[in-house]
């Protein structure tokens, strides 16, 4: 029985090394969310306050305009204090995130079943390509998962110690801060928890009554943490993502159904039928359903290069039989605690339903460790259909051949994929600015490009502009939204306006024919990121 | 069968007539190219014997517009033409009377594959009745397409094959009728070898030499069978053509990505195993796979293309998930030897809709229609008698009930009014029109020109007047008529304008910039103008 506590530690280093080897260079740059991330939260390490100069937002940063929850911000600050404002600070939480996650994921498949299939569920997530992908990056989503899915463990270890309520009410408001899904889905699992606490409750006898006074002090907490979120519901604070992302922005379905209606003479059956609402649930459910496509989750993953290689998908081809006996089983029993991992997917997928781009990695990634669960009562109960000689062979069978996909996913990934999605990582903004730097003369106006985007956040992340002189401009310079448009010498630009003696830094097209540049910055395959230039 | 069952059975049987017959040939709009086709072959054939470009009936493959199709479609529709004249309502009646028969075959299927379970005869009803109304199944039903009655006799063959547990000589039909939905519709060829000897999973309770006797004979009556149609002379070009459609087997990057990949490895000796490109390209299989079981293709929106969906619908009902999902269920759970029946059958139908880039493809994958029907039908039985004992089981009974009433409502009312204006584009709505146009027009002008597309010859030919002896005589080139008497099928050139006593029929994109264009008035269309020149 020791080997357990073995395999576990085992899993864990495994873990480590999987999100920690090489993770500043391998996505091989930041993308301007997590240097958005990494520069306020190294002004609020040295200010209290944002780059903007708001003091120690709660909610939401405002960055570019597009109020970031704050959860992320913070996780960011222990770590900046010890390595400074750089890349791996902005990368640690997410990945120290995704290794608790490992433990957590065991935690649950051996409360929920046994310890067999929590290890098999810490194994799969541990190898995991949506799980790698997320823990390596400084995706909020990461860090969210992680909390929910404290919030989930502690629920269940709540049923035998009452006052975890309160803790694990306590995570999941976290994880409502970290990352916009999660006040979708955090909620939901509270008022899960919550029901089966109160029919647990009824049921009980007279003398084994769990505590009501814990039960009181966690509908507090939850009610606390969740009512600043609610009372700001048409605040852009919350509600500018929603407005930005959501399916009901979209006038379409209101044109289709005056159209429809119309077509039927505007019949009162005909108004319900086709009434708007109905053409938006069927949008909904549409975008919902998406999510569960084997090609996104196996095959492919999404289009986006960040989320994902596009070798793999979001789990191995190996896991589709798995998650299928998963479902299976769960079909079978149908106790709560087989239907929790359903549940928890089921849930998971509902924020993504209600945005325009489906399927989506980011949004879905609080169901990461759901599915490992499901892989792994899948994998114990092939094992057990077959008899006694079948069952070692048939576990180390699908072992080796998810042994052998792990290993050609890791080769993709550390080989080929830093190169191949260079230019969606906005490769070239480290070097770019070191060399502007150096380049420019004292007082000389730089300009730069927007090409890539948001170059503002990169010059103050790689230059370490004093983040109480950027507060001091915030009132005063030029602003897209909220992304800074000028800083110092520099001016940011979409159109190069033609200043002599200006140092500018663009794409070669940009760049007049008979200029010679200066200095190129190289993406890692070779081809020309940045040029710097004179203007004459 | 006890007199309920008959009653019943016979009220799903027309059911599946009125939802198939009602308005054949108005809904959809018009007619797509393939089924005109079809149709001028059958009026030339039922008016001579012979086909558009002269050649006796009895072959096994026509030229058709150069697309090489199958006879045993236009042979009904040529029977069809003879009886009831030269109509929309002709040419697609076969279809139509092949979705009833597939809903009568479906029953069958049903009750031999459940033969040891006491419920066999409403299962039997149950995926009758999906049949009837599954969208899938009556889409098809309605449109001249030869993949659907390939799909019936396929069925029919399946049947055949499964009777033949009991008496083997079916085993021999099984092989013929096979053999006569691929005289129908060419996927086919690949699909029936295997539903074939996959009947014997079924069947057998341990392998048996018999079983492997009976399969070679009935793989080498099939292949006999099939002599004629290899032997045909159009039989490698009409391969090629199929061939030439986009499809994964069109390499190229995947070999460059494939390179790409291996150049970064620096040509290592792994690398040539985990990046090769046969490995991509079963990658691209798999996708184009998974694509057909995509949720929102089955249940929400299914086909893209407006000829094979209205769109609005999956290719079962939204309501019909659930019985899916059951069926599935319990076949793994207790049918175990029936679900891996249907499983192969439904994989080795997918495979001719995988292959080319146009996935997931509603049509090509149309011979899995009665897998779908058999798991609903089955899941809808065990759902019954499980909900039947149910606290509230016969409340969720009705309230399911009535949603699915009401989701089969809603598409009957999206299809007959709301689809057909959606899908005009879809089924070249306007060509009728036009021929009947030029038709009557013909006479007052000494030239007409059509200027629009190299195949409105076809929709002359099916909606005029034509002596079709006269019509195999004239000159076909690439298998297309660029003249039909005074009718000249070209592009505009400058002098056009100048002739006289002339009738110009052209696209409003391409030559609505010359002067003295007008739309034509029968057309309701804005892509089609005239031009006179008295």
């Amino acid at each position: 029985m020791k080997y357990w506590k073995l395999f576990l530690i085992f899993i864990l280093l495994l873990a480590a090394f999987l999100r920690l080897y090489k993770i500043t260079s391998i996505p091989p740059s930041l993308y301007w969310e997590e240097t958005a991330l990494g520069y306020d939260a190294y002004s609020i390490m040295q200010t209290g306050k944002d780059y903007h100069g708001n003091i120690l937002p709660i909610l939401a940063l405002s960055s570019f305009g597009d109020y970031k929850p704050s959860g992320y911000f913070y996780a960011i600050v222990p770590f900046m204090r010890v390595f400074g404002l750089s890349e791996l600070a902005v990368r640690l939480p997410s990945a120290f995130a995704g290794i608790a996650t490992v433990f957590v994921v065991y935690a649950i498949g051996s409360a929920l079943y046994n310890k067999k299939i929590g290890l098999f569920a810490a194994l799969f997530y541990t190898i995991q390509p949506w799980s790698i992908q997320l823990s390596r990056v400084g995706f909020e989503t990461n860090l969210a998962t992680f909390l929910l899915a404290m919030g989930v463990l502690l629920s269940i270890k709540a049923e035998k110690k009452t006052w975890l309520y309160v803790v694990s009410a306590l995570f999941f408001g976290l994880s409502a801060y970290t990352y916009h899904s999660e006040r979708i889905v955090a909620p939901l699992f509270g008022l899960v928890v919550g029901v089966r606490f109160l029919f647990s409750y009824l049921r009980s006898p007279k003398k084994g009554k769990p505590s009501l006074g814990w039960a009181v002090a966690t509908l507090f907490i939850g009610i606390a943490m969740l009512f600043p979120i609610l009372s700001n519901l048409k605040n852009p604070i919350i509600a500018h993502r929603a407005e930005e992302t959501s399916i009901f922005s979209d006038p379409t379905p209101v044109l289709e159904s005056n159209a429809l209606r119309a077509e039927d003479g505007n019949t009162v059956v005909s108004r319900v039928l086709h009434h708007r609402y109905v053409l938006f649930g069927g949008l909904m459910l549409q975008q919902y359903v998406k999510n569960f496509s084997p090609t996104f989750l196996f095959l492919t993953g999404d289009e986006n290069n960040r989320h994902g290689t596009h070798e793999f998908g979001l789990l191995y081809h190996v896991e589709f039989f798995l998650v299928a006996a998963g479902l299976y089983i769960v079909c079978v029993r149908r106790t709560f605690r087989h239907m929790l991992p359903v549940m928890w997917v089921a849930f998971s997928a509902l924020p993504v339903a209600l945005t325009v781009t489906s399927p989506h990695t980011l949004r879905f990634a609080s169901a990461a460790p759901a599915f490992a669960l499901l892989s792994a009562l899948g994998i114990v109960f092939l094992s057990e259909v077959f008899g006694k000689i079948w069952r070692k062979k048939l576990i180390l069978g699908i072992l080796a051949i998810l042994c052998i996909e792990s290993v050609v996913y890791l080769h993709f990934y550390f080989t080929h994929y830093p190169v191949l999605s260079a230019t969606d990582w906005q490769y070239g903004y480290k070097d770019l600015f070191s060399s502007l730097e150096q380049l420019k003369k004292p007082n000389q106006k730089v300009f730069v490009t927007r090409e890539q985007g948001r170059p503002s956040i990169y010059y103050m992340f790689y230059t370490k502009q004093d983040p109480r002189y950027v507060q001091s401009q915030d009132a005063v310079v030029k602003k897209d939204q909220q992304e800074f448009l000028e800083l110092g010498r520099y001016v940011f630009v979409d159109n190069i306006p033609p200043e002599k003696g200006t140092l500018v830094a663009s794409s070669p097209s940009k760049m007049p024919k008979n200029v010679q540049p200066i200095q190129t910055i190289l993406n890692p395959d070779g081809s020309v990121s940045w040029v710097i230039w004179e203007q004459q | 069968m006890k007199k309920l069952h008959v009653l019943i059975f016979c009220m799903i049987l027309l059911i599946a007539a009125v939802l198939r017959l009602y308005k054949l040939g108005s809904i959809p709009v018009s007619m797509y190219i393939d089924e005109i086709a079809i149709g001028v072959d059958a009026k030339s054939i039922a008016q001579t014997g012979r086909d558009m470009h002269g050649h006796s009936w009895l072959t096994p493959m026509f030229l058709s517009y150069g697309d090489y199709k199958l006879p045993v479609y236009i042979w009904i529709a040529t029977a069809s033409v003879k009886i009831f004249g030269a109509t929309e309502f002709a040419v697609r009646l076969p279809s139509a009377v092949a979705g009833v028969l597939t809903v009568f075959l479906i029953y069958f299927i049903s009750v031999e594959l459940f033969e040891k379970r006491k419920d066999r005869i409403w299962i039997g009803l149950a995926s009758a009745v999906v049949t009837a109304v599954l969208p899938w199944s009556v889409l098809f039903s309605r449109t001249g397409f030869e993949g659907h009655v390939g799909q019936m006799f396929l069925l029919l063959s399946i049947l055949f094959a499964l009777y033949a547990r009991k008496r083997p000589w079916f085993i021999v039909c099984s092989a013929v009728t096979g053999a006569l939905a691929v005289y129908t519709y060419f996927s086919i060829r690949f699909v029936f070898p295997v539903v074939l000897l996959a009947s014997f999973i079924v069947s057998a309770k341990k392998f048996e030499s018999k079983h492997i006797f009976r399969g070679v004979l009935g793989l080498v009556v099939f292949g006999l069978l099939l002599i004629p149609l290899v032997r045909s002379p159009y039989y490698a070009p009409s391969n090629a053509f199929r061939l030439s459609a986009s499809s994964i087997l069109d390499n190229t990057q995947r070999v460059l990505y494939s390179n790409v990949l291996r150049a970064q490895d620096r040509e290592a000796w792994y690398s040539r195993v985990l990046h090769h490109r046969e490995l991509y390209f079963l990658k691209d299989l798999i996708t184009h796979y998974a694509a057909h079981f995509d949720l929102s293709y089955l249940f929400i929106s299914g086909d893209v293309n407006l000829r094979h969906s209205t769109g609005k619908t999956g290719i079962m009902f939204l309501t019909f998930a659930p019985l899916f999902f059951v069926g599935l269920y319990v076949c793994t759970r207790k049918e175990q030897k029936v679900g891996i029946f249907l499983a192969v059958w439904y994989l080795i139908a997918l495979l001719p809709a995988s292959v080319p880039n146009e996935v997931p493809h509603a049509l090509r994958s149309i011979n899995g229609v009665g897998v779908a029907a058999l798991l609903c039908g089955l899941g809808a039985v065990e759902l019954y008698s499980f909900l039947y004992k149910k606290r509230f089981g016969k409340v969720v009974i009705g309230v399911f009930a009535c949603a699915i009433l009401f989701n089969i409502f809603s598409f009957l009312h999206d299809y007959t009014i709301h689809y057909p204006t959606r899908s005009k584009k879809a089924w070249s709505y306007g060509k009728k029109q036009i021929a009947q146009f030029i038709e009557e027009e013909k006479t007052s002008y000494d030239h007409v020109i059509v200027a629009t597309d190299d195949s409105m010859y076809l929709w002359v030919l099916f909606y005029g007047n034509y002596d079709f002896t006269k019509v195999q005589r004239m000159p076909f080139i690439d298998n297309k008529l660029q003249n039909i008497n005074t009718i000249n099928f070209r592009r505009l050139i400058e002098s056009d304008s100048e002739s006289k006593h002339t009738l110009t029929v052209g696209l409003s994109d391409e030559v609505y910039k010359k002067d003295g264009f007008y739309p034509i008035p029968t057309a309701h269309s804005q892509d089609y103008i005239y031009r006179s020149q008295p």
